[in-house]
């Protein structure tokens, strides 16, 4: 078990069996699972989380809405994961090497560190029409392993500097009745596309620009409307 | 003008407002023979400097006021704390260089930008046909 923690940072890297033990700080574990989180810091001794991460885990063990981010390409996939609260925000970003970076932020500061995590940015864009691709070679460039990811990439138009990614924001409780949202994209040589399912099998690639995306990875964040939705089922119990 | 700041013209909402701190900016600036390129090349290295967690997110050539131009988009921080989108456009029109920013929070981005870009476009230089 790996954690690394700077004291009153409000951050951690650790691995991810760590970070289960973390989130779930109040059950039951073996003393092994807990002593690296005590040795960093990140529980104090009587087993409880330090006061600068005791927000992030607050919103990790209840958010209002959960957002995972899978990102892949030809070199390797990650998969962060954020969770949103009204007052706060917690991430735990992917950092490809078995380690995680777990700290809390404003809800609205989100957008930005998904499309840094993304790498949206401007891409010189050339001329391109809309084409069907089969959906499972998309996933599997953050799902696959090494072959079927190059194998993916060659259906999907060539190795050289593409990965695409998908962006999905859930809601915790069923009972919410509020309808998730996505963004699924790719990055090429010729600019960006957006992603949109025709069926389980086939997507449609539609060109698209990094300014359209910044405004779709925007709409993914919880509107006032579902909020209030949410505080009004809270309050009935 | 401010000869200081180059600021020519700023339209923003008054300091009580709780809003989205929508904004809007016009400034000049001298480029003498710089192209279009040079002196944006300038403002792409100076623009993190100036901006807390600045992220460019996109950047294309267009035409503005009939004259090649370029439009920005970038994701920076406010001096407070809060996650703000600035749009930008930038001209030269016989050797001065006119830039357009656009800055709302993030999140009203969506709704507030083309609102905000829709105004920019009306004033001098970008509307000028």
């Amino acid at each position: 078990m790996s954690v690394e923690h700077v004291p009153a940072s409000g951050r951690v890297r650790l691995d991810a069996a760590s970070f289960e033990v973390l989130a779930a700080w109040d059950q039951d574990h073996r003393p092994e699972e807990v002593r690296p989180l005590k040795v960093a810091g990140v529980l104090t001794p009587r087993g409880r989380p330090a006061d600068d991460l005791a927000g992030t885990l607050a919103t990790v063990r209840a958010p209002l809405c959960s957002l995972r981010v899978a990102v892949g390409g030809a070199s390797g996939w990650l998969l962060h994961q954020a969770w949103l609260g009204l007052e706060g925000a917690s991430l735990l970003l992917d950092l490809g090497d078995g380690r995680y970076d777990l700290f809390g932020t404003l809800p609205e500061a989100v957008p930005a560190v998904v499309g840094r995590v993304v790498r949206l940015g401007p891409r010189r864009a050339t001329e391109r029409t809309l084409h069907e691709v089969a959906t499972a070679d998309l996933e599997a460039l953050w799902q696959g392993d090494r072959v079927r990811r190059a194998q993916a990439l060659d259906h999907l138009g060539g190795r050289d500097e593409r990965w695409a990614f998908r962006a999905e924001m859930t809601w915790p409780m069923d009972r919410l009745r509020l309808s998730g949202r996505s963004v699924t994209a790719m990055a090429g040589s010729e600019g960006w596309w957006l992603a949109r399912s025709e069926s389980d099998e086939v997507s449609m690639l539609i060109p698209t620009t990094p300014t359209a995306l910044w405004s779709l990875l925007i709409g993914l964040m919880p509107t006032e409307a579902e909020i209030a939705h949410v505080e009004q089922i809270a309050a009935r119990g | 003008m401010s000869p200081d700041t180059g600021i020519a013209l700023e339209a923003s909402p008054p300091a009580d407002d709780a809003s989205s701190g929508g904004r809007l900016l016009l400034s000049l600036d001298e480029v003498d023979e710089l192209s279009l390129e040079d002196w944006q090349r300038g403002v792409d290295m100076h623009l993190p400097r100036l901006l807390q967690g600045h992220q460019l997110l996109d950047l294309q050539l267009m035409r503005l006021a009939g004259q090649p131009g370029v439009r920005r988009l970038v994701s920076h921080l406010a001096e407070d704390g809060r996650a703000m989108t600035l749009e930008q456009w930038a001209v030269i029109v016989r050797g001065t260089g006119y830039t357009v920013s656009a800055t709302c929070e993030t999140l009203a981005w969506p709704t507030q930008g083309p609102v905000l870009a829709r105004v920019a476009m009306t004033l001098s230089p970008l509307g000028r046909r």
